[in-house]
């Protein structure tokens, strides 16, 4: 017989379970999502596809912004949500904290039992989500290989990232846990605040509040910078509203008789009061949830109707006189494959990365494409986007690029205006095209482009799409890929942004929505680790109220009316800042909002039922189980300071 | 042993609280001190001073000879994990463990898991009679059977300092005799003694007894008779204070 640190974690972790529950699936739900992301970011084939298809690079830098922010927010999240819940349970678990304290338990003691408590569920929790996550992963791969018209992707799970995922929560872990003790000082005895703190915080106080004020008067002119003061507007503006504005409210109500009524709502008035922290916390989580669903409402309703009518091709790229053997291999494939399909080569001479192309090839491939040919004549040139950004505006490197053309003696016609994207990739930064005669002079090495006319994406399903697919397979094989440098295959597409919408839009949903599912889960069981905490109190306080002589119905009452307050309150502030943001958002995207009302409000029912269901056990069947258990007496030793 | 030179301590907030003044005493190496008291007389502020789980908001307090306002903070907890053992009325025993491991935190915080150590604790189990329960949560054993486990756990490490606050507080009379002869026992093999109480049998033990009121020490009493005699000299001195008269009509002669 014996106890040691370890043993002695262990069995409190088994006291406290309940706390650990939700404190383990947070965590595991975090660790699969983030996991799923992880892999998704270093996935090799979907990076390898990503150079294949470059005009994919786009949508994939879109696409892991998104996954970035993302991730972002499930850490800041996860370190708050572990932050606080941390702290609750050393609320919880003051008593124990103060005896071990007065056996003689110093700080490094008190670390070490509760970390390992901490590094065994937080472990455990770890590797569970970690496992989820690869299944995740292999999940999002095959459906975004159905959502992005892609080829087979494969997952390629390495120890390594998975170290680093695992270092990356550890650390996570430890920093939100490590603050929330230091915040806590179990070891430290009170200190009264001074005068200068004090007003520092009604300073920022004031200053908070009026941000919120600023915030709204945005929101109700709906101006594009709201977007930017939207996170402060949340964070104040529940704190505000629950601290504040609704006990301040509640409180007016005075009957001349003392009733049930006035109990509940004064109860509420408290219960908003002292527990805003975790109030503003749920608020917080679930306005970022209805905005985010509110936000691919949006993305959705705006890609509506964008239809697939895309040139698609492949663009290879070869510096070099004389064509490679690997040029024929790809030549021969496509020939083989599809041998009704357009190809033409283009000749290339470059200045750095100022690349000129003759008129005769450029023509030919406009003409393919149903352009009307332009015409030259010697010593002129005009300019052709190499790069998306390019459609749309002028460039400082597109101005330099001028002025050399302009100083090597060339007179610049009026760019092409017809959005094409001839094929870019890290190489090529302008591109210009002159007279056959003047290409003719210059003295530069020659490269080529081969154009490869291809399916497209009204092909997907098909044979055809199958055996393209088969030959960006075999193109973007490892063994090829590593003869030479980085990715000499590019594409050429006419309209890219309209479908690389649809796939940015499916993609961010898919992400979006994997958040939210998170952020209800992160709610319900920080909500369900506060209630486990505050249950003894209320087992008193309901003994006082039988010993009062309520009926077992009336405290029911009470009791549902209280909790449904509190957690329907924050939730309604919530809905309130989103549709804000879900106006702005709309007004920003050149919309009204008036058609899409109805769609909105279908959007607002669909999160209220998801909300609704996540809160729901704790709303019903934590009165049951307050109402069922007897009420304990609890034993302080030292309850009149923190000592 | 400990030395308290003009100690008082204010509590800070809106209501400006003062639980002690002025409190000067002296106890000695192997004394069994009582320190009794109406409510609010600051007699457990007085023992979280002792165990340093507050500081003095002025004066000195000194243990062995050290001001404890000198101690760093591992000071602190070494001199807590070492030389003292304290009791609570409401025995502050953690729930997940059993009566056993309950008794060996101690040692566990003090790092020693010798099997002399364990020994130490069966002999220590034995002679509170708790030996049979070593292996139950606390929860399953009566209030008198925790007190013990309390104490084995304030014994174990063999503190020299003993201080209790209200040992048996909760205890009904049976127990409270028990108890207290086990620690007059201890107290005769030399271990030095202060007990928070508002029970006059339990300071008719003790060899000094300090009456505390509003926060400063009204009287003192030293014990040269047998106990029954001394008894009777608390109670007198309680009455002569004004004490209060719950004290009085809760007063069970023995």
């Amino acid at each position: 017989m014996n106890i040691t640190y370890l043993q002695y974690a262990l069995r409190n972790i088994k006291r406290y379970q309940r706390l650990y529950y939700g404190y383990a699936l947070t965590i595991i739900v975090a660790m699969t999502i983030a996991t799923s992301y992880w892999n998704l970011v270093v996935s090799e084939s979907f990076q390898n596809i990503a150079k294949v298809l470059s005009q994919l690079n786009q949508v994939i830098e879109m696409t892991m912004i998104f996954v970035f922010i993302a991730e972002v927010i499930i850490l800041f999240f996860s370190i708050l949500f572990i932050y606080s819940t941390t702290y609750t349970m050393l609320e919880h678990r003051k008593n124990d904290l103060r005896i071990m304290r007065t056996l003689g338990s110093g700080f490094s003691h008190f670390l070490k039992y509760f970390l390992i408590e901490i590094l065994i569920v937080g472990g455990l929790a770890i590797m569970a989500g970690i496992t989820l996550g690869i299944v995740l992963t292999k999940l999002m791969l095959l459906s975004i290989e159905k959502v992005m018209f892609l080829p087979k992707l494969s997952t390629e799970i390495s120890v390594l990232s998975s170290l680093v995922l695992i270092a990356g929560a550890l650390l996570v872990l430890l920093i939100a846990t490590v603050l929330a003790i230091y915040r806590f000082r179990p070891d430290r005895p009170v200190r009264t605040r001074s005068r200068f703190r004090v007003r520092l915080s009604l300073a920022v106080q004031g200053l908070g509040i009026l941000t919120l004020f600023y915030g709204y008067y945005l929101a109700i002119t709906r101006q594009g910078n709201f977007l930017l003061v939207f996170p402060l507007v949340i964070f104040i503006g529940s704190f505000f509203f629950c601290r504040h504005v609704i006990p301040t409210l509640l409180k007016l109500y005075r009957p001349r008789r003392l009733s049930l009524r006035k109990l509940i709502i004064s109860e509420i008035a408290v219960q908003l009061r002292t527990n805003s922290t975790l109030v503003a916390l749920g608020t917080i989580l679930t306005s970022c949830a209805l905005t985010a669903v509110g936000l691919v409402f949006v993305f959705q309703l705006i890609g509506f109707d964008v239809s697939s009518k895309n040139e698609f091709g492949l663009v290879y790229y070869e510096e070099s006189t004389q064509p490679s053997k690997r040029l024929g291999t790809i030549q021969q494939m496509m020939t083989e494959t599809f041998p009704d399909k357009y190809q033409q080569a283009v000749r290339l001479k470059s200045f750095d990365t100022r690349y000129v192309l003759p008129l005769s090839d450029y023509n030919q491939l406009m003409q393919h494409l149903g352009y009307e040919p332009r015409a030259l004549t010697s010593g002129e040139a005009f300019m052709i986007p190499a790069r998306p950004v390019q459609i749309k505006e002028v460039t400082p490197t597109m101005k330099r690029a001028q002025a050399e053309m302009n100083k090597a003696g060339y007179d610049l016609k009026e760019a092409s205006d017809h959005g094409l994207l001839f094929g870019y990739n890290d190489r090529i930064e302008t591109l210009f095209v002159v007279t056959d005669s003047d290409f003719a002079q210059l003295k530069r090495p020659l490269a080529t482009i081969h154009v490869f006319d291809t399916p497209s994406y009204t092909d997907y399903g098909t044979k055809s799409w199958e055996d393209w697919m088969s030959i960006v397979r075999n193109i973007q094989s490892k063994s090829n890929m590593a003869e030479k440098a980085k990715a000499p295959y590019q594409l050429i597409n006419e309209t890219e942004d309209e479908l690389d919408f649809i796939r940015i839009v499916r993609l961010v949903s898919f992400v979006v929505i994997l958040l939210t599912i998170w952020l209800f889960v992160i709610n319900a069981s920080f909500l369900h680790v506060w209630m486990q905490m505050t249950a003894e109190k209320e087992q008193k306080r309901l003994k006082t109220l039988f010993a009062l002589g309520f009926s077992k119905r009336s405290v029911r009452t009470f009791l549902l009316v209280k909790y449904g307050a509190v957690l329907m309150v924050p939730y309604l502030i919530s809905i309130f800042h989103a549709w804000l943001l879900f106006q702005v958002i709309l007004s920003e995207s050149g919309l009204k909002l008036g058609p899409y009302l109805p769609l909105s409000l279908i959007w607002i029912g669909i999160v209220t039922f998801f909300y609704l269901i996540s809160i729901l056990p704790l709303w019903i069947r934590y009165p049951r189980h307050l109402l069922k258990k007897s009420c304990e007496s609890s034993m302080y030793p030292m309850a009149d300071s923190r000592v | 042993m400990i030395e308290v030179k003009q100690v008082g301590k204010v509590y800070p907030g809106k209501v400006i609280e003062q639980p002690l003044t002025d409190i000067n005493f002296r106890v000695e190496e192997g004394e069994m001190v009582a320190v009794m008291g109406p409510s609010g007389s600051g007699k457990s502020t007085l023992i979280n001073l002792l165990a340093t789980l507050d500081q003095p908001s002025w004066g000195t307090i000194l243990i062995q000879g050290i001001d404890t306002a000198t101690f760093k903070r591992k000071e602190t907890t070494r001199f807590r994990r070492e030389t003292l053992g304290i009791i609570f009325q409401e025995f502050n025993l953690l729930d997940s463990l059993t009566v056993a491991e309950n008794m060996l935190v101690p040692l566990m915080l003090g790092g020693k898991k010798t099997k002399a150590a364990r020994d130490e604790m069966h002999h220590l189990a034995k002679r509170l009679q708790i030996d049979e329960l070593l292996d139950k949560q606390v929860d399953e054993v009566s209030g008198g059977q925790r007190q013990r486990t309390a104490i084995g756990r304030a014994l174990i490490h063999a503190p020299r300092l003993m201080l209790a606050d209200e040992p048996t507080g909760a205890l009904d009379f049976q127990a409270t005799k028990h108890v207290m002869e086990l620690l007059a026992e201890l107290n005769e093999a030399g271990m030095t003694m202060v007990i928070v109480t508002h029970d006059p049998t339990v300071a008719s033990y003790c060899n000094h007894v300090l009456f505390l009121k509003d926060g400063s020490i009204q009287t003192e009493l030293f014990r040269d008779e047998p106990r029954r005699v001394f008894f009777q000299r608390v109670i007198e001195s309680l009455s002569l204070l004004g004490g209060d008269e719950h004290h009085l009509s809760a007063i069970r002669p023995t």
